[in-house]
């Protein structure tokens, strides 16, 4: 690509993203190495494995991961890939397992990643599998924040604490919800979209486009005592360094932390007052009142989405080509919430997220029209994400969020270490 | 068996698959109000994740993809006859295949559970996605009609690669 991928016109307030970087082989495969290998890049979340032996066979930049709680009750990520030939080694998505067997040439491995047993022994060297040649490998680097794990494949990276920057403090709003703690709640949904990551990264944290995109959504709360009809879309947006950023914001809709919506009735009504009271008495007034009221999109650069609306949802996403990308959505919830508040918790979730809910398919469709829409990018060559440039608090439904996202992307594609 | 049992047994199969012949008619039409009404006034409509075993799967304790009450079935119903619902107007076509119709059981208060397999073709946009799996049905007599007390659809995939989304009826 000859052109500049961004154009950043910070005294005419312009931002302006090629339309190009969508579409461009080049630009993806580029990411490949200095986005997707440069990053610390989210795996699980540690409610995942609970007990030693748990296991949850992962895919994580096109690199098959072994996301496992050994016997020593030690958390690892491992390469799921068999020293001896590549082949995967475990097959099955997730599980409780004290080892895995290689189907190739029957090697044996620990929950550990150590071999256990070296098929044919006899006809190697002594001492063969001493030297750790023979177990699985690990990760380069592996860490964890507020329960969610993350991988780094780069030989040399910042501490994962250093790279999340003013992430940190709202990954603590998502799991400090509870003083039990926060669980991904079974069962995944796992979708394509046939567009570009980053459209998706745009969309996560678009505040703008929910009037339009999402009508019928909107139509759907008023008509089913699913809002709080005074309470107005409103909020502001934050550049949280890194890359990463959030919009935090009032909404009409329920949220199970602790937004009660007529609906719910009565018995939500008490319930959610003692959730309140909770959070009020373990964390004060303030936090209490910003967690249970307001709700929050954030990106975690490049490709981690945490967005605690009607529901929580941990997305992520990865291209397998210009024009596609591999979605997992989880719901996330409070440990020990009662069983009304889990039923709730999964029905606010599917009323608007995912691949069936009352919004999702339509940012589908929004998304993959774009896609199409870049085929003309010689012609029509520019996105524009200026809304509320000059703005000095920035509001939700601006797009200070896609700045930062753009800026850390275009930051790291064209630096000169690559 | 006698004739006459036998004659009943044929005649119940006979309605069950009228009824399904009938809702997948009316769903390719795109009546769905129309399809709506085959419910009980409590009917439910469910689509499961793909990751957790059908017969363990339970809407309260896993996220699925659809878990609509009759509220929110009605509520899908009115948001899919909109011009605002992007992802599906225009309108894809869709063609749906009803097959290896089973009456699985019939309880003592006439409720019947049936199970079928389907394919659902949706086209739009020049791309055509395919979904496929097995209905499980739960029918009830309401007045001298069978009607659809639950409906789930197990998918018989790895998760919705490359159909991105539900945005029809299954």
């Amino acid at each position: 690509m000859n052109t500049p991928y961004i154009i950043d016109d910070q005294e005419g307030g312009r931002f302006k993203v090629a339309r190009n970087t969508f579409t461009s082989q080049e630009v993806f495969e580029q990411e490949r190495d200095r986005i997707f290998q440069n990053c610390w890049l989210y795996l699980g979340h540690e409610s995942e494995l609970s007990k030693p032996g748990d296991f949850v066979a992962r895919s994580v930049a096109g690199q098959n991961l072994l996301f496992v709680k050994g016997r020593d009750g030690v958390i690892r990520a491992l390469f799921n890939v068999c020293p001896h030939r590549g082949a995967t080694v475990c097959r099955e998505k997730k599980g409780n397992s004290k080892s895995f067997q290689c189907m190739y040439h029957g090697w044996v491995f620990k929950n550990t990643g150590e071999i256990a047993h070296l098929s044919g022994e006899p006809a190697y060297e002594d001492n063969f599998k001493d030297d750790g040649n023979c177990d699985l490998r690990h990760v380069p680097h592996f860490d964890q924040y507020a329960g969610f794990y993350f991988v780094a494949f780069k030989k040399e990276i910042e501490p994962l604490a250093d790279y999340l920057a003013g992430a940190k403090e709202y990954l603590d709003i998502v799991a400090n919800q509870s003083a039990a703690g926060m669980e991904i709640i079974g069962g995944t949904q796992e979708y394509s979209i046939g567009a570009n990551w980053k459209l998706l990264v745009e969309n996560s944290v678009d505040g703008y486009h929910a009037e339009a995109t999402h009508a019928t959504y909107l139509d759907y709360l008023m008509n089913t005592n699913g809002s709080l009809t005074a309470t107005r879309l409103a909020g502001k947006g934050h550049d949280l360094g890194n890359g990463h950023a959030v919009i935090e914001y009032s909404a009409p809709w329920g949220r199970p932390i602790a937004q009660w919506i007529p609906m719910w009735g009565e018995t939500g009504k008490a319930e959610l007052d003692r959730v309140y009271a909770e959070l009020v008495e373990r964390l004060g007034e303030d936090k209490a009142k910003q967690m249970a009221t307001l709700n929050r999109n954030m990106i975690i650069f490049p490709n981690l989405v945490i967005n605690d609306i009607m529901a929580i949802t941990v997305r992520t996403f990865y291209p397998t080509a210009p024009n596609e990308m591999m979605v997992n959505g989880f719901a996330l919830g409070v440990i020990d919430e009662s069983d009304w508040r889990r039923e709730y918790r999964l029905s606010n979730f599917l009323e608007f997220i995912g691949p069936g809910g009352f919004a999702t398919p339509d940012d589908v469709e929004a998304l993959e029209q774009c896609q199409r829409g870049f085929q003309s990018a010689a012609n029509v060559p520019w996105n524009d994400i200026s809304k509320g440039m000059k703005a000095k608090t920035p509001s939700f439904d601006d797009e200070v969020q896609m700045r930062a996202f753009w800026r850390e992307w275009n930051r790291r594609m064209t630096s000169e270490e690559g | 068996m006698s004739n006459e049992n036998a004659m009943a047994e044929l005649l119940r199969f006979y309605r069950v698959q009228q009824l399904l012949f009938k809702e997948a008619s009316l769903l390719d039409a795109w009546q769905l109000q129309e399809w709506l009404a085959l419910f009980t006034d409590d009917g439910s409509y469910f689509v499961p994740p793909t990751d957790v075993p059908a017969e363990e799967a339970d809407p309260a304790k896993h996220l699925y993809y659809i878990a609509d009450n009759h509220d929110r079935l009605t509520e899908r119903v009115i948001r899919l006859d909109k011009k605002t619902c992007h992802s599906e107007y225009p309108r894809s076509k869709v063609q749906r295949l009803v097959s290896n119709i089973l009456i699985d059981d019939v309880a003592a208060d006439g409720t019947i559970t049936v199970k079928a397999a389907f394919t659902v073709y949706r086209s739009k946009n020049g791309i055509t996605d395919t979904f496929m799996g097995n209905y499980v049905y739960v029918l009830k007599e309401q007045g001298d009609e069978l009607k659809i007390s639950r409906k789930t659809c197990n998918l018989a995939l790895n998760g919705l690669r490359p159909q991105a989304k539900i945005s029809i009826i299954l």
